[in-house]
């Protein structure tokens, strides 16, 4: 096991990518803090599902968008678990989908306070105790859309390439204090925030069928994403800082229609 | 428990296998179950002395000399490894050079074409003779060692940063290229790694070893090759198999800057030999 004796605090961790990573952290020795903020009973089940393996988890509840919830939620982790040496922010929600011209104030800004400033806050009150420790991983899941940058997505645009941005400045603030800050940008991952998308664009209802028409055979999974991050914040990873890595099969910038398989019907 | 990351059963060349990166990629390759073809251009006993590594540790290796930029040798290699192995699955290109102090007004055209032929065209032909091996099995990894010297693009190093920048594009087609047939391509950049190459850096700036400078560099210590290969395998392993066609650095955060920056007082040494 590669994480033995480490916590992990993984934000928006009850379903999805979250959800993923903390199984993976879990699997590798670590304890977890499930973050969610609503999804209460998800929380739990991962929760159970890492205890009934042997892992050690709870669940705090806490909107990653406000700054005093995180403290308390940092405080309660490091009071129940002894600390929080690994950090994935992860906690997300879509973007509008809208042009800019048509985006309210209050959209916009719902956007970046739930991404770009939930990973500050996150980062801000995890890092004084992260100091403290012979190592820290601090894991921001970005988004392919920073290296795609489309239209119509201005506000969850700005906000993903805001956390890379704060990724690779992070990681040379903290590089003399043994803390490693990478962000990880996933790509189409069937969760139930992107699946709906996906069913629509490729007119298949079978996950098994779009998988069948992707490249490298399958899309990307929410445990791609959590080996990966298992690797950075591992002795084998422990050189790679500062890095935007992507995890999107082979697919490159292209927009999704471009290389999801189409339905034969 | 799951177990440690695992190429059981999978068939690796490594160019440039015999030192420092490349003896480190080849080596930690076989200790996750591959078999390894260790290529050399010059240095045979040390290619050998890999091979007897990893069979010590229970896998097969062949040591094969060919200039990479030799196309026929390439050739001739990948035959050797399908006869040996039965087939490749796993490249690995990483035979480099370095060439210093080249700029575009005073540049030498053999040297140039020297760093062009080992990195862009070596990597080609690798790649050339082994696809239509890699095509036929089940999975195929391609990775390219490049260079942090890509992001800085620092002045003097034309001919190497050309090459690698190359490189890198060349990768990222191929990713795409090949991402039907099952095939991932990454790059990977080290920075400054504790290596044959990087050791003249320990003249210029008047150290005699590298464990002088790991008090500077971020996290205690100079860059490893087993860095770079722990990547290798876990880009090659079912845990990394939905990364393809991306440009990973191994820099510990050091981003643009080189190395040499992370040194106390090398400013003056750095104006002296006008890097």
């Amino acid at each position: 096991m590669k994480l033995e004796g480490r916590v992990a605090l993984v934000t928006g961790a009850s379903r999805g990518i979250g959800a993923g990573i903390a199984r993976c952290m879990a699997r590798e020795g670590a304890a977890v803090v499930v973050n969610y903020f609503r999804s209460e009973a998800a929380a739990r089940e991962v929760v159970q599902e890492i205890e009934a393996s042997g892992g050690r988890a709870i669940a705090i509840r806490a909107d990653v968008g406000d700054f005093q919830q995180v403290k308390r939620m940092v405080e309660q982790a490091v009071a129940e678990l002894g600390k929080v040496d690994i950090l994935v922010s992860n906690a997300g929600i879509k973007g509008k989908g809208k042009a800019l011209i048509d985006l309210t104030y209050e959209e916009f800004t719902e956007t970046i306070n739930n991404h770009l400033v939930g990973a500050f806050n996150c980062a801000r009150n995890v890092l004084p105790y992260m100091r403290g420790y012979e190592r820290g991983d601090i894991q921001f899941i970005s988004s392919r859309s920073t290296d795609m940058l489309m239209a119509n997505d201005s506000d969850y645009n700005a906000a993903k390439a805001g956390m890379d941005a704060l990724a690779k400045g992070l990681a040379k603030e903290e590089r003399y204090n043994g803390i490693r800050v990478n962000a990880i940008g996933p790509g189409l991952v069937p969760t139930d925030m992107a699946w709906e998308s996906v069913s629509k664009t490729t007119g298949m209802d079978d996950l098994e069928d779009v998988d069948k028409g992707m490249p490298l055979g399958r899309m990307v999974r929410a445990e791609d994403i959590g080996n990966l991050c298992v690797f950075l914040a591992s002795e084998e990873g422990s050189h790679i800082s500062g890095e935007v890595i992507y995890v999107r099969g082979a697919v490159g910038a292209e927009p999704p229609p471009f290389y999801l398989p189409k339905s034969t019907s | 428990m799951l177990p440690e990351l695992s190429l059981e059963g999978r068939t690796a060349i490594v160019t440039g296998g015999s030192r420092s990166i490349g003896r480190g990629i080849a080596l930690a390759l076989a200790r996750a179950g591959a078999d390894v073809v260790v290529n050399y251009k010059t240095n045979r006993d040390a290619a050998e002395q890999v091979v007897k590594e990893i069979e010590a540790s229970g896998r097969r290796a062949l040591a094969f000399q060919a200039d990479v930029a030799d196309y026929d040798r390439v050739k001739e290699m990948t035959t050797a490894a399908v006869d040996a192995f039965g087939k490749v699955d796993i490249l690995v290109c990483n035979a480099g050079i370095l060439h210093r102090n080249v700029e575009v007004f005073e540049v030498d055209l053999d040297a140039f074409h020297q760093m062009i032929d080992t990195h862009i065209m070596g990597a080609f032909h690798c790649i050339q003779a082994v696809l239509p091996v890699m095509r036929r099995q089940p999975r195929g990894d391609i990775h390219l060692l490049s260079s942090t010297h890509t992001i800085g693009l620092p002045r003097g190093l034309l001919s190497y940063n050309v090459a690698k920048a190359g490189l890198e594009a060349l990768a990222q087609c191929l990713a795409k290229e090949e991402r039907g047939n099952d095939i991932r391509v990454n790059v990977i950049a080290p920075t400054t790694t504790e290596s044959d190459m990087a050791s003249g850096l320990l003249q210029r700036v008047g150290l005699s070893s590298f464990r002088e400078m790991d008090q500077y560099m971020p996290f205690g210590r100079v860059v490893q090759p087993r860095d770079i290969a722990n990547l290798c395998v876990y880009l090659a392993s079912e845990e990394g198999s939905h990364i393809s066609g991306q440009v990973i650095a191994v820099d510990a955060s050091q981003g643009k800057k080189a190395t040499i920056d992370f040194l106390p007082q090398q400013d003056q040494q750095r104006q002296r030999s006008g890097i």
